[in-house]
């Protein structure tokens, strides 16, 4: 899709046009924390209710709780390569600062796992939830080795928000996919591996 | 409701005292030379009223405390009704005013307040009364903008990690602040006192209720009950810190928090590691580096006493404005208004407007 001829299906507000303080407070931080930018916010700002609710959960979910930001982060990285959302692929939380290239290129990856037992447990269990009805049993006795039901719990709303999120994304398209698209080749996806290709062509 | 009212709350002295009975409002004596009283007088008067208004003022703290006790909380609605409400685990007093559309809202509220200097012996350990455990408890807890997950917790942590006692990790805590934040003159205000986008920007800077919201939510994070104390600064500094206190009888924008620990054997401790930066940033000639004798000697002082030149209105946090329909605010050291149109900006007094004045008496 060429730079100056994307047309996204809901526009973000112009900063000028936004009123609300804290929906201007919410666009502000975004520029700091990253995920979700700017663009993310402005977009939501067309409903600046909703917009609050979602930067509060999701501040909660993806940066506070009791599992470590980094696993919650990658998990994120695996699903928006899943759903095929290169918006949300492309952005990277500055505090998840140990991942790494090679675990973002290879999260999503079908012959991959993660070295850290209970990294792996939390992107097989986000694995399932995303691409089938995430109650797989084995599944669960891997997760439930290395985290608590309340973690469980947070980490399903997580997951569960962030792939509506990238659905959203998708759906507003809200900036242009760039020249090189964030999603590798061969990443597992919601639509099979055909409509995966076909989307990383469009990027 | 009556539009004039007098609040005298349970076991508070009538407003008439005169000051030396106003010594024995300290249940615990303590030292007579360092009482002082005063009167802070807050008038509101919306200039942009449209349709019915309402107005919140943060009355003087409804509890006792060995570092203030409220004499009384009187309040006046021109044209309308105003009434006190209280919430109690927080020390939080209210004013509540609304006025129909067409009346031009005015409210004043006058509270009167005796304090005296209040320092923490920590060489006399057990002196303290047991606190209660679900006050401790409540002490502990998240909030809004102190979250004591993610960031917060690992921050904590790290800081209090060296730690043995409580009072180190307190301790700890207040010297991190103090190294690592900065006073930005820029925040408008206080500050908003978000701390999970205060770590999390790498840019420790801010005023009172960023700098000392970040020591209560580090402490709560670390195990250690930790309130912030909203308030305002009403008198000069006796200390000699003329950044530390107010220049005139006008003190419209002297609003000031700090912040309490709560250390087994010594109760609640006091603690202003914003006020060891502002003096660090404002005390003539300004500028002033950590080591230097001025902010040396203010960053001894602040871990463990404070000055009563100020009082105190609240420990609150995620404040509902009663019959509001806005969003809470974060704490409630500012009046607050509403119109047809929306919120007021509480910042900016002369718009809205208000204007605060104190007289020690």
């Amino acid at each position: 899709m060429p730079l100056l001829t994307h047309a996204p299906n809901i526009p973000q507000v112009a900063d000028q046009d936004v009123h609300d303080p804290e929906l201007h407070e919410v666009i502000c931080k975004a520029a700091v924390t990253k995920s979700p930018p700017q663009a993310w916010y402005r977009t939501m700002g067309h409903n600046p209710e909703v917009a609050k609710a979602f930067a509060s959960y999701w501040n909660y979910l993806h940066r506070g709780g009791s599992v470590p930001h980094e696993i919650k982060e990658l998990a994120r990285i695996q699903i928006a390569q899943m759903i095929g959302c290169e918006f949300c692929a492309r952005q990277t939380s500055p505090l998840a600062v140990s991942i790494t290239e090679e675990e973002k290129r290879s999260c999503a990856l079908p012959n991959w796992d993660h070295p850290d037992p209970k990294t792996r447990a939390a992107l097989h269990y986000a694995r399932t939830l995303t691409l089938d009805d995430g109650r797989d049993k084995e599944v669960y006795e891997e997760l439930k080795k290395y985290y608590s039901n309340a973690e469980v719990v947070e980490l399903a709303a997580f997951f569960c928000l962030t792939a509506g999120g990238n659905r959203m994304a998708k759906s507003w398209s809200i900036e242009p996919h760039g020249e090189v698209s964030a999603i590798p080749e061969g990443a597992m996806s919601i639509h099979g591996s055909e409509t995966q290709e076909s989307e990383t062509a469009r990027a | 409701m009556n539009r004039r009212d007098f609040l005298r709350s349970a076991g508070i002295a009538s407003a008439s005292l005169s000051l030396p009975a106003a010594a024995r409002l300290f249940a615990d004596g303590g030292a007579p030379g360092s009482l002082r009283t005063f009167e802070v007088t807050t008038r509101v008067e919306v200039l942009a009223s449209s349709g019915a208004t309402r107005v919140w003022l943060p009355a003087a703290l409804i509890a006792d405390t060995p570092f203030q006790r409220t004499i009384g909380n009187r309040f006046h609605a021109d044209g309308g009704t105003a009434k006190i409400i209280e919430r109690k685990t927080d020390a939080m007093g209210i004013i509540a005013a609304e006025f129909p559309a067409g009346v031009k809202p005015i409210l004043t509220l006058t509270s009167r307040v005796a304090t005296r200097d209040y320092a923490v012996d920590f060489s006399a350990r057990v002196k303290a009364p047991k606190a209660d455990s679900a006050e401790l408890r409540y002490y502990l807890r998240p909030t809004r903008l102190l979250p004591t997950d993610g960031i917060v917790k690992v921050t904590a942590v790290e800081i209090t990690s060296g730690g043995r006692t409580d009072i180190e990790k307190a301790r700890a805590i207040y010297e991190w602040i103090v190294e690592n934040t900065y006073r930005d003159p820029k925040t408008r205000g206080c500050g908003l006192g978000d701390i999970r986008f205060l770590l999390e920007s790498k840019d420790l800077g801010g005023k009172c209720a960023d700098l000392n919201a970040l020591y209560v939510g580090l402490a709560r994070a670390a195990g250690l009950p930790a309130r912030d104390v909203y308030g305002i600064r009403v008198a000069k500094s006796e200390f000699g810190y003329k950044s530390l206190g107010t220049a005139s009888e006008n003190v419209t924008k002297a609003q000031h928090c700090r912040a309490e620990v709560h250390l087994d054997g010594y109760g609640w401790v006091p603690v202003d590691p914003a006020d060891v930066r502002k003096v660090a940033l404002e005390e003539p000639p300004g500028n002033r580096p950590l080591a230097d004798d001025v902010v040396k000697k203010a960053r001894a002082q602040l871990f463990g006493s404070w000055e009563m030149n100020w009082i105190a209105y609240n420990f609150a946090h995620d404040v509902e404005l009663p019959g509001s329909r806005g969003p809470s605010v974060g704490f409630l050291m500012y009046p607050q208004a509403e119109t047809a149109d929306g919120r007021l900006d509480c910042l900016d007094a002369d718009n809205f407007k208000y204007e605060i004045t104190a007289k020690e008496v």
